[in-house]
């Protein structure tokens, strides 16, 4: 009896996880710090991918990745799940450092600032949903804020702010201290990630349209004519706005909201674009690859894939890595759209590819983690 | 019914078998699904799919690929998911084959067109003539696969504890909406229901659970969260379902209102849609006379002469499809009731298993009919005489697998139709009278139906999709010359046109056309206004649809009509209204370029390639319980089965051990293999048991056990109805004596019977109301070793059903058991079951006579009763009124019991049906009732 008391209590102790607290990372490091890096949702990589890469390591968390992407602190990789947890992995140790468990389901990124963690978790029976300020230095959460409705649209961080765009087009402009600074309300089902330029947040809506509202006031400053829905995610690039709809159109505006082009594809489109300098890149939900230039929005190739697209594919100068719901990751050159390799998983892709000191990771089925570096 | 997946007919067959001692009294009745013909399947591997198909089909199953992948590229971009496994697709090439499908265990009935069967994810879909309706019930079923794959995913992603899916309606209802556009079927039921109160809001749509109607307000609803509420609606409510225990909740946070509200608005547009046709279209009961009163009523033909003026049609008043006849028809069009007399009963023998309601299947000469019965494993066409209804001739040939629209020639030597063979193809043939033959007339995978000869009996005027150019795929009028062998169009225009028929002086044709959506009866003529184009013109023009129709004379038609939820015949007259009606002309110019269906691209490797069985699991569970009188129990149980569902094998284990020592020799293990792929279903297997059991002989003793050994049975179907029975077991057994535990008794026993059972009985809820069913069995058991047990068994229970009303019976029951000879076993009564008043089991003999006589009625059909917080409601709460006798005796008869009372049974949900009877007994040899009264309550249905 003793025995099996004492068995049982090591089995419940060792269930139970263990918080985010880490003290010892180095707050002048590098790192990825919100989607696509930047605000304008930055998805290039100045550098080239060699041929060969390794495998690092598998890591598995208990729960199953969103269609999102992960940020990246020194040493640490920060990740959500859809059972509402977050996860702090050391790359170093390559253990998982610690959970924050909540009620829900993580759909975005999280935010990193300084030693403080930004997520939000869409919670279960529920109609809110809560966004977390969590200082995992201190294992202290500073804010819970409770918004109405879903939030499934990623988040911006600017200098001084993060925004959240709720499910029902209702924008929050939150300090980095955790407190509402305003809120504007557009009342337009929304499932479009946003992306800011220094003045703006520009985002599309399901009748169609891309608003445009001042990040001081939150005032709205223009707004497209309907279109079709637009669930797509906004990314910009040297003052051009590039958006997918639900006819597979991806068009491309100025900062005055005009379409400057548009290129038909034959799908819906719901993740956000990847720009260079030169080519932008994106997929629907056929398994259509589309490169195109970016200026002009003329078609240099197309790969079909067979299979689902519905995450950000990420570019480097050689190669653009795509993440592909049919249980592979395509790794296409960008000269011809030549498969160049295909690494079949054991399960769905899910997460958007993630580049981080040398090392490509991807999410799939079953909260499985791959991590490749290269030589 | 259903229990672990399997139905209860063999479910207890097996569990019998199991045992290894059988006990005949436990067995059961029921119909009998029969496999008539062996297939050679084969399978065709694409992208995502195998898919099975059998013999000749190959064309069709390859078109049928084309049509899976073309779906599974649009639905994984509606779902945002892919389907990882390979979905298997099983086609059959009629629906009568499909019938006799084993991978879902109970029987299928007419209306189903396919379906999706989770277990295995295996989707089944028998071709019915139409390119198009193939290519929607693989949209349709695919919706399921999707759905439920996503919908699991999601639940597994979020790591949700239980298992959830959304109500039915909206299951059906997502098919429906992202397999098909809005057509003229939905747009009947939702026109009936609304204009004539009969729709049912979502917040209550569970009250038509299951039914058509259920399946197109579905449909209907998501149509209108999309127009109202935005295109992205409908995928939002999928991906929001794992937020919310409820579904209403999913729905009220994704349209942003509470249910109420959006019912309302639904609602309210629907009557925007539907009231102002009040204003320009009549309803059949306003415009036209009824001509019947009850039940499901179809395919009416005239006979008009100096002699008769009849009218006959099939239906289903009782319960049975049926010919009816109704005599004298047109002097009662204008009667209150006109009183139909049946023709020929069908579904209640082998003979006439099944007429195809819902196809045309009747024709009407002077003095012959012609109709289309199931008969095995295919479709007859009998041909019989008007005046007393005997079969004259017998169509049948091995490659018209399904027939229907048969329609003679005006000189009665010819007869035409449509059939579907082998290879799907649903095609026009011809027999000849004189010579008894079958002339094919088309041959190809267009769908040609409905044909009927010209007044020169030269050309034959069918129905068709092989429409080319601009209206490619769309039914028109054809026009086959016979001498020539070549086609030529009637109409050509962009709706379905169906049904052409002449009017008896051929002055006339007219058709059934599905304009804007809803079917009514139109005329060809050519048009003097339109320079003498071939044009049609309106001549009914109803709220609710034509489903068949056959004309008087120009003017006047008797046709079939949907409203009200039902089905019924109507006489119609022309009035001067037709010639304002609408019309409609032809240009023919449009027609050219041969539609050919997509079929899929195939390797050598991947098509054609030869079935082999694949087992998976279907059913696996394990159990621990730990009581304080027993002790620890443990077990498990698996199953699996082939893909095909025609090979399944049992695994049963558990073991019975009180203490540690125990444990190895108190193994109970029974394997079982049963195939039911040809018409013979065998059953063998090995089992082992050791344990306590109880004694049938003395009510409350327990013995020690232990046995061993193997069994096989086989059934053979004779019919749908009538099947033989045999089986053979040998154990080896050790048993502790009740009398005395120290002393055992070993036994190598060897245990045979054979048993005829018959069953055409119908059912209602909670027990058979009409037909028949009995079983006959002989049997012997003895023991071959030590000559301790040799006895022989006969059993003989005979039940008929006879229908006093539409709702009520009278059951009676007769029955005997015997077991003779050394060491009998005994028979028991004794319980809600039989001898109800006695307590269970409690009448216990080596011989048993059983009689009851039970007159079963409708009490209460719905009771609903509305809390302040919560609704419960039950339905179909049906009593009876009984009399039981029995007696039972070893070697002396030794007295007569009996009961008499009355009880009420509750269906629930058909799982299982509650009784409670209350009564008295009838006691001391039948001489005087029990003072006070009894009162049973127990489960089961009625006998």
């Amino acid at each position: 009896m003793k025995q099996i008391t004492i068995i049982l209590l090591i089995i419940l102790i060792t269930s139970c996880t263990r918080q985010i607290i880490i003290n010892d990372i180095n707050t002048n490091s590098e790192g990825l710090f919100q989607f696509g890096k930047t605000p304008e949702r930055d998805f290039y990589f100045d550098t080239d991918l060699p041929d060969s890469l390794i495998f690092e390591k598998k890591y598995s968390i208990s729960g199953s990745f969103n269609n999102s992407s992960m940020v990246f602190y020194d040493e640490y990789a920060f990740a959500g799940d859809l059972s509402g947890n977050i996860y702090a992995i050391n790359l170093d140790t390559k253990k998982i450092t610690g959970t924050q468990n909540n009620k829900g389901g993580v759909f975005v990124c999280p935010i990193i600032n300084k030693l403080r963690l930004f997520y939000v978790t869409d919670n279960l029976d529920s109609r809110n949903s809560t966004f977390y300020m969590y200082d995992f230095y201190l294992n202290i959460y500073h804010a819970k804020i409770e918004i109405p409705g879903s939030c499934r649209n990623e988040m911006v961080k600017t200098n001084d702010a993060i925004f959240l765009l709720s499910s029902d087009g209702t924008l929050y402009k939150i300090s980095l201290m955790g407190e509402i600074i305003w809120i504007r309300k557009t009342n337009a089902t929304t499932y479009c990630n946003p992306a800011a330029d220094e003045s703006n947040i520009y985002w599309g809506n399901s009748s169609g349209q891309v608003i445009k509202v001042s990040l001081n006031d939150g005032s709205i400053l223009g707004q497209t004519k309907q279109y079709t829905a637009i669930e797509g995610g906004i990314t910009i690039r040297d003052g051009l706005i590039y958006v997918g709809d639900n006819a597979g159109n991806l068009s491309c505006f100025n900062t005055d909201l005009q379409k400057i082009w548009e290129y038909q594809t034959s799908a819906k489109i719901i993740s956000n674009p990847a720009v260079s300098d030169s080519i932008i890149i994106f997929g629907n939900l056929e398994g259509n690859i589309y490169c195109l230039d970016r200026n002009f929005g003329k078609l240099i190739w197309i790969l079909k894939t067979g299979g689902i697209i519905n995450t950000t594919p990420i570019i480097f100068k050689n190669f653009t890595v795509v993440a592909d719901l049919n249980k592979k990751i395509h790794f296409i050159k960008n000269e011809d759209g030549k498969l160049e390799k295909q690494i079949e998983l054991e399960g769905r892709c899910k997460l958007s590819p993630s580049f981080f000191k040398g090392s490509l990771f991807i999410g799939y089925d079953r909260g499985n983690l791959l991590e490749l570096k290269y030589e | 019914m259903n229990i672990l997946g399997l139905n209860i007919t063999r479910f207890l067959i097996l569990l019998l078998l199991l045992t290894g001692n059988t006990y005949p009294q436990l067995f059961s009745f029921g119909r009998n699904k029969v496999q008539y013909e062996s297939f050679n399947w084969k399978i065709i591997k694409t992208e995502h799919f195998d898919i099975y198909y059998y013999d000749e089909f190959g064309e069709m199953a390859e078109i049928g690929a084309a049509y899976a992948e073309e779906a599974y590229s649009e639905l994984k971009v509606k779902f945002n998911h892919n389907v990882i496994n390979r979905i298997p697709l099983i086609f059959y090439n009629t629906h009568l084959h499909f019938q006799q499908t084993n991978t879902l265990p109970g029987f299928i009935p007419e209306g189903v067109g396919g379906f999706f069967e989770f277990i295995k994810g295996r989707v089944v879909i028998p071709f019915l003539g139409s390119l198009e309706e193939f290519r929607h019930v693989i949209r349709h079923e695919l919706v399921h696969v999707f759905m439920t794959s996503k919908l699991m995913n999601q639940v597994r992603d979020h790591r949700l504890i239980e298992e959830k899916y959304p109500p039915l309606w909206f299951i059906e209802g997502l098919a429906e909406f992202w397999s098909t556009s809005w057509d003229s079927k939905a747009e009947m039921v939702m026109r009936d229901a609304v204009i004539n109160g009969l729709f049912v809001p979502v917040h209550n749509i569970d009250r038509i659970s299951g039914s058509f109607l259920m399946y197109k307000e579905g449909q209907s609803f998501l149509i209108f969260i999309s127009e109202e509420y935005g295109s992205t609606k409908v995928s939002e409510i999928i991906e929001n379902f794992w937020k919310f225990k409820k579904f209403e909740d999913v729905l009220e946070f994704t349209l942003g209102e509470k249910i109420a509200e959006i019912d309302k608005k639904w609602e309210y547009s629907l009557r925007k849609r539907y009231f102002p046709l009040l204003n320009k279209k009549k309803p059949h009961a306003i415009d036209s006379k009824k001509l019947t009163i009850d039940g499901y009523n179809f395919s009416p033909r005239i006979i008009s002469n100096a002699k008769d003026s009849s009218l006959f049609y099939i239906a289903n008043v009782d319960g049975y499809s049926s010919i009816y006849k109704i005599e004298n028809y047109y002097e009662k069009i204008f009667e209150d009731e006109s009183v139909p007399k049946l023709f020929i009963r069908g579904e209640k023998t082998a003979v006439f298993e099944s007429f195809h309601i819902f196809q045309p299947s009747l024709a009407i000469s002077q003095k012959y009919i012609a109709f289309v019965s199931k008969n095995e494993g295919s479709d007859v066409l009998y041909i019989c005489s008007i005046e007393d209804g005997n079969i004259l001739t017998e169509i049948k040939h091995k490659k018209m697998i399904s027939i229907k629209s048969p329609s003679f020639s005006n000189d009665n030597k010819k007869l035409v139709f449509s059939a579907i063979d082998n290879k799907g193809f649903s095609d026009i043939f011809l027999f000849s009278f004189a010579d008894s033959s079958i002339q094919r007339i088309t041959d190809d995978y267009y769908d040609d139906k409905d044909p009927v000869f010209d007044q020169n009996n030269s050309d034959i005027v069918f129905s068709s999709d092989r429409t080319e150019g601009t209206h490619a795929g769309k039914y028109n009028l054809f026009r086959y010359d016979y001498s020539e062998g070549t086609y030529e169009y009637i109409t050509y225009v962009g709706y379905d046109i169906t049904m052409p028929k002449f009017s008896p002086d051929f002055k006339t044709l007219f058709c059934l056309a599905e304009v804007n959506d809803i079917q009514n009866i139109w005329r060809l003529e050519t048009d003097s206004l339109s320079n003498n184009k071939m044009c049609m013109f309106k001549v009914t023009d109803f709220i609710t649809t034509v489903l068949d129709y056959d004309p008087i004379n120009n003017e006047e038609i008797v046709y079939s009509g949907f409203e009200e939820f039902s089905f019924h015949l109507y006489y119609y007259k022309k009035s001067g209204r037709d010639s304002a009606r609408e019309k409609i002309e032809f240009e023919y110019y449009g027609a050219f370029g041969k539609w050919i269906p997509e079929s899929i691209n195939l390797s050598s490797e991947a098509g054609g390639l030869e079935y082999e069985n694949e087992y998976t699991i279907d059913y696996a569970v394990s159990q621990v319980i730990t009581d304080p009188v027993y002790g620890t129990r443990g077990g498990a149980l698996f199953t699996l089965s082939d893909l095909l569902g025609d090979d399944r094998y049992m695994f049963l284990l558990y073991n019975t051990a009180e203490v540690q020592s125990e444990i190895l020799q108190n193994f109970n293990i029974a394997i079982t293999r049963v195939n039911s792929e040809k018409r013979s279903n065998i059953g063998y297997g090995i089992f082992h048991y050791n344990g306590r059991r109880y004694d049938i002989r003395e009510s409350d003793e327990f013995f020690y056990e232990r046995s061993y050994g193997g069994f096989f049975s086989l059934i053979y179907p004779l019919s749908v109805f009538r099947r033989l029975e045999a089986s053979v077991s040998i154990a080896n057994t050790d048993k502790e004596m009740p009398e005395n535990l120290f002393i055992s008794q070993k036994s190598l026993l060897l245990s045979n019977s054979i048993s005829l059972v018959f069953d055409n009985s119908l059912w209602m809820p909670t027990g058979p109301l009409d037909g028949t069913r009995y079983r006959v069995l002989m049997g012997y058991t003895t023991d071959l070793r030590y000559s301790n047990i040799n006895y022989y068994s006969i059993i003989a229970d005979f039940r008929h059903y006879l229908r006093t009303s539409f709702r009520s019976t009278l059951a009676l029951r007769t029955s005997i058991y015997i077991n003779d000879g050394k060491q009998p076993r005994r028979y028991f009564a004794g319980g809600s079951w039989d001898l109800r008043g006695w307590p269970r089991w409690s009448v216990r003999g080596e011989k048993l006579w059983l009689s009851s006589a039970e007159f079963r009625f409708p009490i209460i059909d719905q009771i609903y009763i509305k809390f302040p917080f919560f609704g419960l409601g039950v339905a179909g709460i049906r009593g009876a009124l009984f009399f039981d006798a029995g007696g039972a005796w070893d070697s002396e008869y030794d007295e007569t019991l009996g009961s008499l009372g009355g009880g009420i049974r509750l269906n629930l949900f058909n799982i299982i049906a509650l009784r409670y009877d209350v009564g008295k007994k009838i006691e001391n040899d039948f001489k005087n009732f029990q003072p006070r009264l009894f009162y049973q309550f127990f489960f089961g249905w009625d006998f």
